[in-house]
């Protein structure tokens, strides 16, 4: 049964971020789980009221290594907001399509550390080799495979050329057909879908009281998406669907991000097709006038939510970051009750966590038993495997 | 002010064009007497009102009625020197309402809101971490952000704290 | 001899251990990455392991935050000699973008010795990879340094 303390280091070869959960425990079921964040925790928002208005896009672009679009554009758009500054439409459907890429990478992503979590290791290496495809992409229109710098307050930085979206396109037509394969393996696969059928199920009603967001909540059948509540950028002008699912478990989850891949190239493909003509940014103020704004973004994972308020001077007087992943926590808490610890890992993956958007060790306490450990993310799954093996 | 003196329409909006957002502040004004609401901005699904701390649990309770899909986007706090702002940034029927009420920047006391509104939760932990507001009628407020050996009663965001102070 | 031939061997598969210390994530994709097909990491007989106890390399990410700061220490602690050190990323080097913020040391050499430095923000696999070839240079000369000074007593 349980041993006592093993402090190890958060690390784990698959889920990179540090982060702290702490479980209690009935013998292998889980009773509840304590979310305790702040290995990320890097002091961003101060920091911001230190810097000018440019410095704060280079800072704030690094709050998270996958949704960094998602941060900078929130920002901008926040900081044009309140100077009244009227974007380009060229650079608001270049903003967009960036942004479709990002989800796209990060929708792949997950894929890839969702197949790791249940064992299927190939799945990880298939969907990683794919995103090479849209990095590769990102790279020729932005200059950086990752934290893209595409984003300035006024617009975006970079043009594309004719042959960049002839690129393009012919790089979607081939993600096409790749992503249409992982819908039919991971959605028939067995040993992928017995992993994820029922797991992790939240309901509806605990969706909406915890401010759950993003796909997770699109997993209860919430038509839930910031693009088609409260448009930005060129979306209030492209046509897409948003997609839901049924059931509130990581199989929903898991056809909610496959089916927005999709939808992300009808976005991106149709906004090469409409690209307006025109400059692609304006100039900004080097001070942004007295005002404030609250701005909303869909990010991979769910609302991205910036407030910014500016006293009228080059450094802004406040930023207050609000990342998706820690609106899903509490939703994940809740999930994990009654569930069995070798479930553990898949569920935590299963919202697509990005801890440094939000900010590993984990912590097992059977306080009936008398029992407390502090293993290691990486213990835990291999636990979780060693269970799954003997059924 | 009246309301009427607090629309900015945007400029392809013409003051028709924000009559949802009216009517719906209309409402939250009228429906939450205790609040003491005053609008400050409407615009394009965006809400601005300043309200009573004193009628936030009263706004809640009531609003979940309204809107049983009440969404909660976030807490924000600030401290601006003379007292301490905290915005509650909330979505109805798509439109967001940022609710502002102020209270003493020493001792900074608003009513919890997490037994309504479970979300909330996470963000009264993060302000109280980082500026230290009390939220009262909680059981306990854990740490969210900041280390286990940060400095008790030290806020980051406060405004007298400088940059470049760490406990790390 | 002995020493040479453990020190070749152990330079031909070096078991990696990987650590981020409150980065935002990208360096830690990019070195996840080099695993992955097209960059192929493990053909040069580099394989991630999930315990410090068994690995020759600390891989290691982010500008240390005051929470990541202790951890680290005990990762590096647990790793047994010889033992060598990547930071990668311009945060892991000197705390990057994030110098000066409250929360962050700045960078991983502030808590503990660094062999290879791989800037970048964040490098690319290629770089990472680059770097992780300096350190096995490093451990394959350091094998008949160590034995002179056991020699010598």
């Amino acid at each position: 049964m349980s041993e006592l303390e093993i402090p190890i280091g958060p690390q784990h070869p698959a889920l990179k971020e540090p982060e702290s959960f702490r479980f209690e425990l009935d013998g292998e079921i889980v009773r509840s789980v304590d979310i305790r964040l702040g290995y990320v925790h890097r002091g961003i928002e101060k920091a911001c009221q230190d810097r000018t208005w440019i410095q704060c896009v280079y800072l704030i672009e690094r709050i998270c290594g996958i949704c960094s679009h998602s941060h900078t554009t929130a920002f901008c758009q926040a900081a044009e907001q309140i100077a009244g500054i009227e974007v380009p439409r060229r650079a608001l459907y270049l903003r967009s399509m960036i942004g479709e890429m990002e989800r796209m990478h990060s929708h792949l992503l997950w894929l890839g550390l969702a197949g790791h979590e249940v064992g299927f290791d190939t799945l990880f290496m298939y969907a990683w080799r794919d995103r090479e495809i849209i990095l590769d992409a990102l790279e020729r229109l932005t200059g950086n495979r990752v934290n893209y710098g595409m984003n300035m307050i006024g617009g975006v930085r970079r043009d594309i050329s004719s042959n960049d979206a002839e690129e393009l396109s012919r790089a979607l037509d081939v993600l096409e057909e790749r992503i249409k394969y992982y819908a039919d393996l991971a959605l028939n696969e067995t040993t992928f879908t017995a992993r994820l059928n029922g797991v992790g199920k939240i309901t509806r009603q605990q969706a909406i009281d915890l401010g759950t967001v993003g796909p997770t909540a699109r997993s209860v059948g919430l038509k839930v998406d910031i693009r088609k509540d409260d448009p930005y950028a060129a979306y209030a002008e492209i046509p897409f669907e948003v997609v839901t699912a049924e059931g509130g478990d990581l199989m929903a989850a898991a056809q909610v991000r496959i089916g927005e891949m999709i939808q992300s190239i009808g976005i991106i493909r149709y906004i090469l097709k409409n690209l307006p003509d025109g400059p692609v940014s304006v100039k900004a103020p080097r001070r942004i006038p007295e005002g404030e704004a609250a701005s909303r973004y869909e990010a991979p994972r769910g609302e991205d939510f910036h407030y910014v308020r500016s006293s009228g001077g080059e450094k802004p007087e406040r930023v207050k970051v609000r990342a998706p992943t820690l609106a899903n926590i509490n939703a994940v808490a809740v999930s994990m009750r009654g569930v069995r610890v070798a479930d553990i890992p898949i569920i935590i993956a299963g919202i697509d966590p990005c801890f440094s958007c939000t900010d590993r060790m984990v912590r097992l306490e059977d306080s009936r038993a008398g029992r407390i450990e502090t293993i290691t993310w990486q213990e835990l799954e291999r636990r979780s495997r060693a269970q799954r093996d003997k059924e | 002010m009246s309301l009427d003196d607090a629309v900015r329409p945007e400029k392809e909006a013409g003051p028709d064009d924000l009559v949802k957002e009216r009517e719906l502040a209309a409402k939250l004004a009228s429906g939450c007497p205790d609040a003491k609401m005053s609008v400050s901005n409407i615009s394009r699904r965006r809400i601005w009102l300043v309200a009573d701390p004193a009628g936030i649990r009263h706004v809640f309770g009531w609003a979940k009625e309204e809107w049983p899909d009440i969404h909660l986007s976030t807490i924000s706090g600030l401290d601006d020197g003379d007292a301490m702002e905290v915005i509650y940034h909330f979505v109805l029927d798509q439109v967001l309402v940022n609710m502002k009420v102020r209270v003493d920047r020493e001792h900074p006391e608003v009513h919890s809101i997490s037994d309504m509104i479970p979300a909330a939760d996470s963000y009264e932990r993060e302000l109280h971490d980082l500026l230290g507001v009390e939220f009262t009628g909680r059981t306990s407020t854990p740490r969210l952000v900041l280390p286990d050996e940060w400095e008790d009663g030290v806020y980051p965001l406060r405004k007298e704290r400088k940059e470049d102070e760490k406990s790390v | 001899m002995l020493d040479r031939i453990v020190a070749l061997s152990r330079a031909s598969s070096p078991w990696l251990v990987h650590f981020n210390s409150g980065g935002c994530n990208a360096c830690d994709i990019e070195v996840m990455a080099t695993l992955t097909p097209r960059f192929d990491v493990e053909r040069l007989g580099i394989q991630l392991k999930g315990s410090p106890r068994h690995a020759d390399i600390l891989v290691c990410t982010g500008p240390v935050t005051a929470q990541t700061k202790e951890r680290l220490l005990r990762v590096y602690h647990q790793m047994p000699n010889p033992k060598y050190v990547v930071a990668v990323g311009s945060c892991a080097a000197s705390g990057g973008i994030f110098q000066g913020c409250y929360n962050v040391a700045g960078g991983v050499d502030h808590v503990i010795p660094v062999d290879v430095f791989v800037p970048g923000c964040p490098p690319r696999p290629e770089a990472i990879i680059a770097g992780i070839a300096k350190v096995l240079d490093k451990m394959k000369s350091d094998a008949p340094k160590r034995r002179m000074k056991e020699a010598r007593g």
